[in-house]
């Protein structure tokens, strides 16, 4: 495969009068694992909420599979096969995690207003939604909790039901945002297989914005790096790996 | 732990369901006919009246975490709307319901809009000016509301004659009047429990516990925040018309912001977690305002005054921040605790739900992450 499925196209995005992101540009393509690294403040976590369209870009453009994400609204994205995690988890924490699942597959269901006031068709679509949601969770390992609400329960597991949720709409796209982010050693490397496996055997398309250097160069495929908002180098793992801009980056530069 | 267990879902559990059901529902049907007093039947009654406004409210703030102080202005729409139809153009009662539901509909939808831009403190006021407002709208159109001097309906609302209440006890109709209400209640009730399980639901928690994250799994915030606001007023000019449809009468002054106040005090009282909050908040909200106001007016601190309002006032706040720092989950979360004490319902995992295990990330079933 080699068709662009995600591009940005001189991105620039801004809070007040600072440019968190300076005329971006990447192309993720399809079947990938790509990662958008760089150091803290690089503007990673805002160019993933720019493709997620929670902030605005002022200049630029992004592209999905042939469409225009500038023109659509955050809630149309899960419909149109890109679903994202968060760094600190952005889960419901008055509801249970069952139901957290439940909702990461909302752009799928059709019960609408009008048929919610009747009971039948929710409880009709509800219940394959509701199983799939809990196998999901049980292949995580984290179904004993299922109906548990998400208030109090830990990191790790909260992890793997944010992750249950973003799977659970089968997106073709999924962001990741700090994926290993407070992950054990061990952890790390399962977190990695998983990954893999997702793009082999469903055909996903991954992007990650991730801190942890070896974890990002074992599993990508194509490394965006990033710093002070803009583009540093770009490339697979093994060209960036001696890469004098990025170690720069990252340590300074000796004074 | 729980003296017993029951699982979800079992025999034992439907049965139990059932049961109690079955005997809440018997309970409400025969309680108007063991009470011999006309002023009991009528309490009760407002108390069903006023779940549904609770009800409504609790859809609203408890369930989509909206902020309302507007809802007296919707009860006083659906409660307007019925006694004009019935007095001025000689509608049944029971026909005015439906609209009501819609002009609450239109209104809620309107006062909503703002919501999509600001909350908390600022949506409070923005609905508080609702509720200002809406005496005020009522006494700039007095040929067609009464005015100051309320409107009246020349005859009450009286069951059919095949109907098994004798009307010429005197309590007759207001036994009459608790049936319709409380068939009308029972809908809304049945209504809102829909409501709350769906996929519609599940988005109106989303957007309460972190919009920003239910927008980013496809939930269309504005829609959600719309709707919730269109049908929780919808609910309470139900009430409105029900209270109407028991007393037919209106005046401005019933429908003041007082009245949402009191409403969602019932509402945090009666716990805004679950639907079922509604009853016990109901029952807060007329004790309230009712026996707390006579038992004021009676004190001879007070006598002479004839408004007992303040001292209610004064005993809804106490009892608001006596509830959030003791009971925070209201009425229904402690009864809830309780019955946890003797019987703990087990959840199940959904029905079939290995048939999709193959629909999982991977055939292989192994976790990939492992705690950390
Ligand atoms: N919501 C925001 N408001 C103001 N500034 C922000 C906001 N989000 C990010 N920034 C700023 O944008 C820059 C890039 O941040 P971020 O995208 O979080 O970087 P990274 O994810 O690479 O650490 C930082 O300087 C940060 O302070």
């Amino acid at each position: 495969m080699t068709n662009d499925l995600l591009s940005l196209d001189n991105v620039t995005v801004r809070f007040g009068g600072v440019a968190a992101l300076d005329k971006v540009s990447f192309t993720v393509r399809g079947g990938q694992v790509a990662a958008l690294i760089g150091p803290n403040g690089a503007g990673k976590t805002t160019a993933f909420n720019a493709i997620s369209r929670l902030v605005r870009p002022a200049e630029g453009r992004i592209h999905f599979d042939g469409k225009d994400l500038l023109r659509l609204d955050a809630a149309a994205l899960s419909g149109l096969g890109i679903a994202r995690t968060f760094q600190n988890l952005a889960l419901w924490p008055g509801m249970t995690v069952l139901e957290n699942v439940m909702v990461g597959g909302h752009a799928r269901g059709r019960v609408g207003f009008v048929t919610s006031l009747l009971g039948r068709p929710a409880r009709r679509e509800d219940g394959e939604l509701r199983a799939r949601a809990y196998a999901m969770l049980d292949w995580f390992g984290v179904s004993d909790v299922a109906h548990r609400e998400c208030k109090g329960l830990p990191f790790g597991t909260l992890k793997r039901v944010e992750l249950a949720r973003a799977l659970i709409s089968d997106p073709t796209l999924l962001l990741l945002d700090e994926p290993a982010g407070g992950l054990a050693h061990g952890d790390v490397r399962e977190l990695g297989e998983l990954l893999l496996r997702l793009r082999d055997e469903r055909d996903m398309t991954l992007l990650l914005v991730e801190h942890h250097m070896q974890f990002v160069m074992g599993i990508s495929d194509y490394v965006v790096a990033l710093d002070f908002g803009r583009n540093l180098v770009a490339g697979t793992p093994a060209e960036l790996r001696d890469s004098p801009e990025l170690v720069e980056a990252y340590l300074g530069t000796p004074a | 732990m729980a003296r017993y267990t029951i699982d979800e879902g079992s025999t034992t559990h439907r049965r139990l369901r059932w049961g109690l059901g079955s005997l809440a529902a018997a309970f409400l049907v025969v309680l108007p006919l063991m009470i011999p007093s006309v002023a009991q039947i009528e309490t009760i009654t407002q108390i069903v009246c006023y779940s549904v406004a609770i009800l409504g409210l609790g859809l609203l703030t408890g369930h989509c975490g909206q902020i309302s102080l507007g809802h007296s202005a919707f009860v006083g729409v659906g409660a307007y709307t019925t006694i004009i139809l019935v007095a001025d153009h000689g509608w049944p009662y029971l026909a005015t319901i439906p609209v009501s539901i819609v002009l609450c509909l239109v209104a809620g939808a309107l006062v909503g809009i703002p919501a999509l831009r600001i909350r908390g403190l600022y949506l409070a006021t923005v609905t508080l000016a609702v509720a200002a407002l809406f005496p005020v709208l009522i006494n700039q159109f007095p040929s067609f509301t009464g005015g100051p001097n309320g409107k009246f309906a020349a005859e009450e609302m009286t069951a059919p004659d095949w109907f098994f209440v004798n009307p010429y006890t005197p309590t007759g109709p207001p036994t009459d009047h608790y049936y319709a209400i409380l068939v009308v209640a029972a809908l809304m009730f049945l209504i809102a429990g829909n409501i709350v399980r769906s996929r519609v639901g599940r988005a109106m928690h989303a957007v309460r516990d972190a919009p920003l994250s239910a927008a980013a799994a496809g939930v269309r915030v504005a829609p959600v925040k719309i709707f919730a606001f269109a049908v929780s007023a919808a609910f309470a000019g139900v009430a409105g018309s029900l209270l109407v449809i028991q007393v037919p009468a209106v005046s401005d002054a019933r429908f003041d912001l007082y009245l949402s106040i009191f409403l969602l005090v019932a509402l945090i009282a009666g716990g805004s977690a679950s639907i079922w909050g509604a009853i016990p908040g109901a029952i807060v909200f007329v004790v309230l305002r009712t026996y707390i106001a006579d038992w004021a007016e009676s004190l001879d601190l007070l006598s002479g005054r004839p408004d007992g309002g303040q001292i209610v006032g004064i005993m809804s706040g106490a009892l608001l921040i006596a509830f959030v720092f003791l009971l925070p989950g209201g009425v229904i979360d402690g009864l809830a605790r309780l019955r946890r004490r003797v019987v703990e319902i087990v959840p199940r995992p959904p029905r079939d739900w290995e048939r999709y295990r193959n629909a999982t990330p991977s055939r292989t079933a192994q976790p990939a992450v492992r705690e950390s």
